[in-house]
């Protein structure tokens, strides 16, 4: 599975959503803390690397994140 | 965890100091936090050190933390604020020595405790812990049946006290501001300074709750009261500030808008939980950043504006009950539909409402002014009810007296107390 579609599957799964948009932030759509620590361990468990976990609590956006986690996987 | 590593930038260094226990119950925090702030120290009352480069200061933002951040800040020899403070009993009693206060206070010690306020200050009363923010387990005491039940659940560990019930100027009927607000204030080298007032949605006493405890609902900005109104709660928060023991760094001090004038309700010393996000939005302001420079002995940012017309609001929706398991299947996108600027939390269907503290929605509200805000905020928990039909949201509720209050016209001031206080 691509990196793409590792992020978007557990972003949605996550926030309980059916699909999400590249521009969602995931602090302003119902994400927290606790929740980034869930998405995170989870993406990386998939993908086999450590994800910059600071892109999600700074910029925040899938977009970013799929960008950060594709570019570390590639690596 | 977001705030706080937002807030630090580039060029304040943040240690994180963790309880031994969390790191344990939360191991993914732990490792989270070690890649965003660098390695974690465990803490508790008997490991009050920290290795590694002296540190400028000891901050924390939970309530529960102030007495360990100030052992840790005393043991190191750093900046840091003191606990004595954060005691509401003891607030106040000094308070009421300094006279700033009107409102007599007495500690629970044993459950027949209860039956000595209630002959002393009669009902109303408040029983709130000497520790605690944000309404938790507050309970406002008005009938013989909720002492019954107070006495039966008193335990030491709770270290509750009481104190009179403050009475409120008399609301206009659809006046749908709270008759409270929050004051923050910074304490730098002894100098205080009130860095903004924010306004409140009314409070929501549980309907299922034998002991009549207290949810707060949210935020406002800028504050709805008159100019003299305003100047005369912020003099005596200023003023509380210097009879108290509070050291330096960003306090939350609720104040209630009394029928004989404002009383001081507690002051909190840390920053007010959920009010950085509506300060950033409004002005840019980083109220956890300035408790960070306070603490690391920076020069603080210049104070806000306290101008323009932008209205913002961070609401809490509860349920009515705190009970059961959310029914409804309600998103982040439907509520961002319904009016809503942001979602911090939203109740999950099939999952306790209690894991949300009974919270259906946490939303910040962003509107352009403050008419503006209050038509949204009414279209919104209209489409809530709508939304969280079958967990009957919006029937007898809270939610139900808001779209009453928000849809109806409100007055200049929107609070009798603004007429009193004018002279009207």
């Amino acid at each position: 599975m691509s990196s793409d579609l590792v992020v978007r599957s557990h972003w949605c799964a996550v926030l309980g959503v059916a699909e999400a948009d590249a521009g969602d932030r995931f602090f302003e759509t119902g994400g927290d803390s606790l929740l980034a620590i869930d998405l995170i361990q989870r993406i990386e468990a998939d993908l086999g690397v450590e994800v910059p976990v600071e892109v999600l609590f700074t910029d925040g956006s899938l977009a970013a994140l799929i960008e950060a986690s594709t570019a570390a996987a590639s690596t | 965890m977001r705030d706080v590593l937002l807030a630090a930038g580039d060029d304040i260094q943040v240690v994180p100091l963790l309880r031994a226990g969390v790191k344990q119950q939360w191991p993914g925090l732990a490792v989270i936090a070690t890649r965003l702030f660098g390695e974690l120290t465990e803490v508790d009352e008997d490991h009050l050190c920290v290795p590694g480069d002296p540190l400028a200061g000891v901050v924390t933002f939970a309530d529960g933390e102030l007495e360990l951040a100030a052992a840790i800040g005393e043991h190191l020899g750093v900046r840091h604020r003191g606990a004595a403070a954060a005691d509401k009993l003891t607030q106040r009693t000094v308070l009421r020595s300094a006279g700033l206060t009107a409102v007599a206070a007495r500690s629970i010690t044993a459950a027949a405790d209860f039956d000595t306020v209630l002959a002393e200050f009669g009902l109303p009363f408040v029983v709130k812990p000497r520790r605690g923010a944000g309404g938790d387990n507050v309970t406002i005491v008005d009938n013989p049946d909720k002492v019954a039940t107070l006495k039966g659940s008193w335990r030491p560990e709770q270290a509750l006290y009481a104190e009179q019930f403050i009475p409120t100027a008399a609301p206009e009927a659809d006046a749908w501001h709270a008759d409270y607000v929050s004051v923050e204030v910074q304490s730098v080298d002894g100098r205080h300074d009130v860095i903004t007032t924010f306004g409140k949605f009314p409070v929501h006493v549980r309907e299922n709750s034998a002991d009549g405890k207290v949810a707060t609902t949210g935020d406002i900005l800028p504050c709805h009261l008159p100019a003299s109104v305003r100047r005369e709660v912020e003099d005596l928060v200023i003023g509380a500030h210097r009879v108290l023991p509070i050291g330096d760094g960003v306090t939350h001090t609720e104040v209630k808008l009394g029928a004989a004038g404002p009383e001081i309700i507690e002051i909190n010393c840390r920053v007010g939980g959920h009010l950085n996000r509506l300060t950033k939005l409004r002005s840019g302001f980083d109220l956890v950043r300035q408790a960070l420079l306070i603490t690391a002995g920076l020069p603080p940012q210049d104070l806000p504006a306290d101008d323009g017309e932008r209205a913002v609001a961070g609401m809490f929706v509860p349920f009515p009950t705190e009970d059961g398991t959310v029914r409804s299947n309600v998103t982040a996108a439907a509520l961002k539909d319904a009016g809503a600027a942001a979602v911090d939390e939203i109740a999950r269907q099939g999952a306790a409402r209690s894991d949300t503290d009974a919270l259906a929605c946490n939303v910040v509200l962003d509107r352009a002014t403050a008419e503006d805000l209050r038509q949204t905020a009414a279209g919104f928990l209209v489409r809530l009810r709508e939304l969280f039909a079958e967990d009957a949201i919006g029937h007898h509720d809270w939610t139900e007296t808001m779209i009453t209050r928000l849809g109806a016209r409100d007055h200049a001031g929107g609070h009798a107390f603004a007429q009193r206080a004018e002279g009207v």
